[in-house]
């Protein structure tokens, strides 16, 4: 199947080891990945400060979607969310339809709204399916044990998502983690937020937010934290020394993304998967499967 | 504590945060209490409170609320509104908040300087030449800035950034 | 007669229903509810007079008669009531077949409680619907908002009807501009219908309600006006409020003129003010006398819905009355055997039902029993008596069997149907019309003819048909007991318990208990 990736403003700079195994699992799974090189911020930044700024650019890259006829593949949860929003408002609401658009006339663009965003762990599951991953697998992942980080919002808005996961009890990304045969921990704090967008606001409280979960899985010893958003990344991956610092608590949990575990399951080498951007390296999980 | 003059008030806010998109459901809150138990932050500073900010909206409160800085500590992580039982959906209830006290010229700095990026780059990470490099090595697709458009759908912002200066701003 | 007020107990002319005076009805208080009673039952075949308070005001109404005076007199029953009404001209002598109490309430402001005093820009609820109703007008401001401040249910507790009246005037202020209103409350009454949905659209729109459990706000008041001191329960911050206006709520109770009427059923102070007991035996409008009917505030009830209800069931109680065909035999009822009566009239005094009336000796006015036995049981000549349809009245036939267990109709009848064989063997059970018609002799008289124990089972206090049969059957157990112990007898084997339908385990305890106390002594 043919879908646009969506790479959003982080990833493209900060994690390239998500985009990376993001791009050769898809293909090896079928999936072509197409770019549309004007593909421009989602907008979230600007929420607080005009909530119809955001949605105009938001609408932006919609509509450049719509004009390919495409659906969106987006890697980061808050650009998914953001877009989905988006373009279900513009759905479903004639004058904010007629808004936006008026708003998008000088750029020559039109947005009906009729563009599905997923992020890329959603399509996996509707388009491949756990059994189609499994089928997939060719060096499962014997031996390792996960800890999966939905984050907010993969799963809300509820009413978004109708259909695809539970905000309370989820399990999509449990099921693909162990679709490559790894084990999968429950946590209590699962459902926690992990505070990336209040880093830059106030960094004393965006750390209390993220030291539970990094507590609890360092404890679990479970061999990685799997993420799905870059946002996360930079609480769980990129302010993890200060937490441990700041807190005392001896933290040592390595931080993947979720195609750089099904990456391996298919059989890529660590090497392909960037896994040497990954800052707290997984050593044990990759002694475990590369040997 | 000096006592709040409700004569003071402005009757009007409640009515104003209800018209800005997302803040709908504002008069909705029965005050049951659910937003600020499923809180994350409310554990960390007491100062956000969900259901305390409803409270001060609808009684008109309207100072304290736009030029404090608690306002900005959402998380926008979605617990409040899955709990709701009122449909009030406070986390655009707090954008719509946090977009009043933008139109009053209380923002914090890091925002502003977000949205200049936007403006000038089109992303957030400005995309040069040293990290196209870093992408080709890795074999991925080189990143264009389109700037130009955004420099079209944001308008112009002649706002202070700090909290608290008069200023002139205007939507579209 | 003398114009002093005489006994209502006494009857003036035949005791006999008067067949003019059976289609006639009196119904006191003319505000909407009176008058629309009116004119159903006119719809009905009923002509009825509606009786006004002296300072009441009444819209002008040629379909139904208005009289505009008050009660100087009132006796009789049921198809029979004999009314002296005093006007500003005169004093008319009436007849009535049936007597509706429809007077609107009695209104106590509860501005004292708060210790203010009244002033320009504070109203009563009722007051100030009817001002903004009449086209009043609000204080102007031309700059700011105007604040208007709603008291409810503080300083003790208020009637839904009077949210009632609050939300109507919040659905009539909706539309005037740049004007707040706050409800200070301590809990909100919206059980009523639609009421609840009033309101949440109400709060929805924006009046802003102050919830205080404890630490109600507090008024200060000056020549300039008043200031609202309170701590706002959801912030615990402490605030105030100069209002343009105040409006409090009122005590509701029931009207003054109630007492002429209440005075006709001797067993009234057991449940007065109101004229109907709050117990479940008493449905609808009924009262405890046959031919009287309390609307409303006059059983203590003043919402739209129930005023509403009531209406209309007045109607139908009259025309259920009105079709039962007296039976004058006597049987099933009460009746004196004048041979024997001293003229102590304690029956009269005694009757729950106000069914016992004196011309020139006491009759019982066959209508108005409900053949209780009280009257029969406190006659201290045993001139009484109810004469059944059968045999005796509902007991059943006399075995050798060591424990006697009395029951009433209305509770223990119905409860010992629930009870298994294997505890009532041994138990004989004596079913009355009422425990009120249980009489200490009768008692002894069981241990006397071999009886091992004996229970009497009457109705809780406060849930008898007959206001205090169960209350006299326990004082009567009492006494007997006494009797037992001076004469040397085991008085434990004499109990008294109260029971309901559906608590059958309570007798099956007495019944264990006097058992036990058999067998072990």
């Amino acid at each position: 199947m043919e879908t646009l990736l969506y790479l959003g403003c982080t990833v493209p700079i900060r994690n390239l080891n998500y985009e990376v195994s993001a791009r050769l699992t898809a293909k090896a799974l079928g999936i072509t990945f197409r770019d549309i090189e004007e593909f421009g911020c989602c907008g979230f930044p600007l929420k607080s400060l005009n909530v119809e700024d955001m949605m105009v650019t938001a609408a932006r890259n919609l509509a450049l979607a719509e004009r390919e006829d495409l659906d969106i593949c987006a890697l980061c949860n808050a650009c998914a969310g953001t877009l989905n929003e988006v373009a279900h408002q513009v759905r479903t609401n004639p004058e904010i339809r007629e808004k936006i658009n008026r708003r998008l006339k000088p750029l020559g663009l039109r947005l009906d709204g009729n563009v599905k965003v997923r992020n890329y762990m959603r399509l996996l599951w509707e388009e491949i399916g756990i059994e189609g991953i499994a089928k997939a697998v060719t060096r499962p992942l014997n031996g390792v044990t996960l800890a999966p980080h939905y984050g907010c919002h993969y799963l809300k808005p509820s009413e978004l998502n109708v259909g695809f996961d539970s905000p309370e009890v989820p399990r999509t990304l449990s099921d693909l983690i162990t679709a490559t045969g790894a084990k999968v921990i429950n946590y209590p704090s699962l459902l926690d937020c992990c505070g990336g967008g209040l880093l830059g606001m106030s960094e004393e409280v965006a750390n209390a937010m993220a030291v539970r979960k990094l507590q609890e899985v360092s404890a679990s010893g479970a061999h990685a934290l799997v993420l799905v958003c870059p946002f996360c990344n930079v609480m769980y991956e990129g302010q993890q020394k200060k937490i441990a610092k700041s807190t005392g608590i001896d933290l040592k949990t390595p931080v993947v993304y979720y195609p750089q575990v099904l990456g391996l399951a298919l059989g890529m080498t660590s090497e392909q998967l960037g896994f040497k951007l990954n800052r707290i390296k997984p050593k044990e999980l990759l002694e475990i499967v590369e040997g | 504590m000096p006592k709040i003059n409700l004569n003071e008030l402005d009757p009007e806010f409640k009515h104003r945060v209800a018209e800005q998109p997302g803040g709908e459901g504002l008069k909705a809150c029965f005050a049951c209490k659910a937003c600020t138990a499923a809180c994350p932050i409310q554990p960390i500073d007491k100062r956000y409170d969900p259901r305390k900010i409803i409270r001060m909206a609808l009684l008109g409160m309207k100072k304290q609320v736009l030029e404090s800085d608690f306002i900005w500590l959402c998380s926008s992580c979605y617990g409040c509104q899955e709990v709701c039982p009122q449909n009030v959906r406070f986390t655009e209830v707090m954008y719509a908040i946090k977009n009043l006290a933008a139109q009053e010229a209380c923002i914090p700095p890091g925002l502003t300087a977000q949205r200049s990026l936007l403006k000038k780059h089109g992303r957030l990470y400005e995309v040069g030449e040293f990290e196209n490099e870093k992408r080709l090595k890795m074999g991925l697709p080189p990143i264009i800035e389109h700037a130009e458009d955004f420099d079209v759908i944001l308008p112009d912002q002649t706002v202070e950034s700090d909290r608290g200066h008069s200023s002139t701003s205007h939507n579209s | 007669m003398s114009g002093q007020v005489t006994q209502s107990v006494f009857l003036k002319g035949v005791h006999r229903i008067q067949e003019e005076a059976s289609s006639k009805v009196l119904i006191l208080g003319g505000d909407e509810y009176g008058i629309r009673i009116a004119e159903v039952l006119k719809n009905n075949a009923f002509d009825s007079t509606v009786l006004i308070e002296p300072n009441e005001k009444y819209p002008a109404n040629p379909k139904v008669e208005i009289v505009q005076g008050s009660i100087r007199d009132i006796s009789g029953f049921m198809g029979n009531f004999s009314v002296q009404i005093e006007t500003l001209s005169n004093v008319a002598h009436s007849r009535f077949g049936y007597i509706v109490a429809a007077q609107p309430p009695h209104r106590e402001s509860k501005i004292n409680a708060f210790a203010i005093h009244d002033s320009k820009s504070i109203y009563n609820l009722s007051e100030f619907k009817h001002y903004l109703n009449s086209g009043g007008r609000l204080p102007e401001r031309k700059d700011g908002w105007r604040h208007i401040a709603f008291f409810f249910d503080l300083k003790g507790s208020s009637d839904v009807s009077q949210f009632e009246t609050l939300v109507s005037i919040l659905d009539r202020l909706e539309t005037e501009d740049r004007l707040q209103s706050y409800v200070f409350t301590r809990n909100l009454k919206v059980a009523s219908l639609g009421l609840d949905a009033r309101f949440r659209y109400h709060r929805q729109r924006g009046v802003v309600f102050f919830k205080f459990d404890n630490d109600d706000p507090v008024i200060n008041q000056d020549e300039n006006g008043s200031v609202i001191t309170f701590i706002e329960p959801l912030l615990g911050e402490e605030m105030e409020l100069t209002p343009d206006i105040m409006v409090f709520d009122e005590i509701l109770g029931p009207s003054e003129s109630l007492r002429s009427i209440l005075n006709l059923i001797p067993s009234s102070p057991a449940f007065s003010p109101y004229l109907q007991p709050e117990s479940s035996r008493f449905q609808g409008v009924e009262t405890p006398k046959a031919g009287i009917y309390a609307v409303g505030p006059s059983r203590g009830v003043f919402d739209v819905e129930s005023l509403n209800a009531d209406v209309q069931a007045v109607t139908v109680y009259i025309l259920k009355a009105s079709m039962e065909k007296p039976d004058l035999s006597g049987k099933g009822v009460a009746s004196v055997d004048h041979g024997k009566c001293t003229f102590c009239l304690t029956c009269l005094r005694l009757c729950p039902h106000g069914a016992i009336g004196f011309i020139s000796r006491p009759e019982i006015d066959p209508l108005s029993c409900r053949a209780c036995g009280v009257c029969v049981v406190e006659c201290p000549m045993g001139a009484i008596e109810i004469r059944s349809l059968g045999e005796s009245t509902l007991s059943t036939e006399t075995s050798s069997r060591p424990i006697k267990l009395i029951v009433c109709a209305k509770s223990g009848l119905q409860a010992v149907a629930k009870i298994s064989a294997g505890i009532l063997a041994d138990v004989e059970i004596i079913a009355l019309q009422c425990a009120g018609n249980v009489s200490a002799i009768s008692l002894l008289e069981y241990f006397r003819d071999g009886a091992g124990g004996v229970i009497v089972a009457g109705c809780f206090k406060g849930n008898c048909a007959s206001i205090y049969g169960s209350t006299l059957a326990e004082r009567r157990v009492g006494y007997a007991a006494e009797v037992l112990t001076q004469a040397g007898l085991d008085p434990e084997r004499l109990e008294f318990t109260s029971v309901a339908g559906n608590t059958p385990e309570r007798i099956v305890e007495a019944i264990m208990k006097i058992k036990h106390r058999v067998i072990s002594h």
